[in-house]
């Protein structure tokens, strides 16, 4: 235990606050997103969400151990694009992104960000990208692991399912990024988020977004699923009612993809640097 | 003398509740004490003062800087909330360091200021150690840090002596009382007067959400003294720590509690039992855990100055 130290014998001249580098944003940007990946890529969260992600690995193998009669592009649809792509993929952004903040206001270590000099729109979207991060990277790797468990040592081989686990991995955090903007947003915005996300996902990424008509355009799913026939399948026709003539071009859905994130992205920071968070006060006790 | 916090008109409403009401007060350098029981809106208080709150009605400066999300005041504030939350999983040096970063400290300059920071918290033997580890002495040492290592112009601290051990304590006021002879301006919350009495004799008080008195803490001190003081004391002996009490002059009654391992001491001399505590944890046998003020007493003289 020391004695508090003076201004004159601490530092040579000025206190540090006065010598900070101008560009405060440099200084303080890596430690923010460190911080945040640390705190998205820690915790059971991930384990739960690999087990899950998991899951079309280990299907795809047992299926292939009881030498079932189905071929490999129906199992790639059914475990790749229907379950990883369309159930698990929304379901863990939502999981991710509904408790970037959450966490944090129920942990009370917010505050440590909020008092901090950095605006608040940084704060944000600094637990945003992390949060793609995370869950990008832990779709690439299973949707990898996916396609060696329903392609690997078949007769004859498929050179061309490397280049593919590519795209799905591309298309995939595009569609993350979508994803958790949406609900980082809606986080933001109501406390039973995770729910209402719940039913989102089902009702019109799960429903809405299979169903033949118009409203599916309002859909992330609906433009991950032309990218997968326009990119990944080359405009190889699949059987989820969607006649190649009628869809966008892929570029049109990325660019699709890209504005729901944007948008989503600037309205979640418009919602954190406006909002109070209540700690240690009568509404937040 | 120019105020370096200002409060103006200011009200805030949570709901139906109200956590501020009408105040309007004025900070000065060096250290102030903000006294109040639960509930008088000290966090509340605090959390405007460093923007986290937005006032519901009038104004809130700091530096003469409107505080509501400006985040580049806060290169000139410091917060020692009073939640026991941190990022359990680093270690006390990742945790100041990582501040440190946050608050804008180049990695050159953070090195050796988070040095000099946890060494005046005294916490550089315990430093590399897990948070999730630490005693509550050392978690609120640590928490000082954070606030202290970018060097802020005005700090805030929050009850930043809650359950310590008397030694931590003793140490923690000096620190404070250090920042004050530096020029510093400090604004320390607390519900026990005594412990805000170690540390300055300036004082705000507050009540429901209501300043019912500031300035020097002698004008008060004599109102304050005709309740008898209760201090709990927590130690896993404290049955033999109460029959070294017993004997000490000032204390005139006691109270066991076993399932809480805890003592109520009732005295009328707060100021002698205090300064005695930290040599009565040092001594063998006898250990302290935890001093905390009963809140009665002072709601009682709360409910005095706001009747008179």
């Amino acid at each position: 235990m020391n004695e508090v130290p003076t201004a004159q014998d601490t530092r040579s001249q000025t206190p540090v606050w006065e010598r900070r580098p101008r560009g405060l944003l440099f200084a303080a940007l890596p430690s923010l997103l460190w911080l945040c990946l640390k705190q998205q890529a820690s915790g059971k969260r991930l384990w739960v969400l690999a087990f899950l992600f998991s899951l079309p690995s280990v299907i795809a193998i047992i299926v292939r151990t009881m030498h079932s009669t189905n071929a490999p592009a129906e199992n790639e649809d059914a475990l790749i694009f229907s379950l990883l792509a369309n159930a698990l993929v929304p379901f863990a952004a939502l999981w991710f992104a509904s408790a970037m903040i959450q966490d944090e206001l129920e942990e009370q270590t917010l505050t440590y960000l909020l008092v901090r000099p950095l605006p608040r729109w940084v704060i944000y979207l600094s637990k945003l990208a992390a949060t793609i991060a995370v869950t990008a990277a832990l779709s690439a790797v299973f949707s990898f692991m996916a396609y060696l468990a329903v392609y690997a040592g078949l007769e004859p081989a498929h050179p061309e399912i490397a280049d593919r686990a590519l795209k799905v991995a591309a298309l995939l955090a595009l569609a993350i990024c979508a994803y958790s903007s949406i609900f980082g947003a809606l986080s933001l915005i109501m406390r039973r988020s995770l729910a209402v996300g719940l039913v989102y996902i089902v009702l019109l990424e799960g429903i809405v977004a299979n169903v033949p008509f118009i409203a599916r355009k309002l859909t992330v799913m609906y433009y991950v699923k032309v990218l997968v026939e326009r990119w990944v399948l080359n405009d190889a026709v699949q059987d989820w009612a969607m006649p190649l003539g009628e869809l966008p071009s892929a570029a049109n859905s990325v660019l699709v993809l890209a504005l729901i994130g944007v948008a989503f992205s600037l309205l979640g920071a418009i919602l954190f640097s406006t909002r109070e968070f209540r700690m240690k006060t009568p509404e937040a006790s | 003398m120019t105020p370096i916090v200002e409060f103006e008109a200011v009200s805030k409403w949570y709901g139906n509740v109200i956590g501020l009401n009408h105040l309007t007060l004025q900070i000065p350098a060096g250290v102030t004490g903000l006294l109040g029981p639960n509930g008088a809106g000290k966090s509340t208080l605090l959390q405007l003062a460093t923007g986290q709150l937005r006032p519901s009605q009038g104004q809130v400066r700091v530096l003469d800087q409107s505080t509501w999300n400006n985040a580049a005041l806060n290169r000139d504030i410091g917060l020692c909330p009073e939640q026991d939350a941190f990022y359990e999983w680093m270690t006390g040096r990742e945790f100041v360091h990582t501040c440190a970063r946050l608050s804008g400290l180049a990695r050159a300059a953070a090195g050796p200021q988070v040095e000099r920071t946890i060494e005046l918290v005294g916490m550089t033997q315990n430093a590399d150690r897990a948070i999730r580890g630490y005693s509550k002495g050392m978690r609120q040492r640590i928490k000082l840090a954070q606030a202290l290592v970018h060097e802020p112009r005005v700090l805030f601290l929050d009850e930043p002596l809650t359950g310590t051990d008397p030694v931590a304590r003793r140490d923690l006021v000096e620190i404070i009382r250090g920042l004050g002879r530096q020029g510093r301006t400090v604004l320390v919350s607390s519900h026990v007067l005594y412990e805000v009495q170690a540390m300055t004799s300036t004082i705000v008080l507050l009540n429901r959400g209501r300043l019912v008195a500031s300035g020097d803490v002698r004008s008060l001190r004599d109102l304050i003294d005709k309740h008898p003081h209760r201090i709990v004391l927590r130690s896993a002996r404290h049955r033999e720590l109460a029959a070294k009490l017993v004997s000490m002059p000032d204390v005139l009654g006691m109270q066991l509690n076993d399932a809480e391992r805890s003592i109520l001491v009732e005295t009328r001399v707060p100021d002698d039992f205090y300064a005695r505590l930290p040599e009565l944890a040092l001594q063998n046998g006898t250990p302290i855990e935890e001093v905390y003020s009963d809140d009665d007493n002072l709601e009682a003289v709360f409910k005095y100055l706001v009747n008179r």
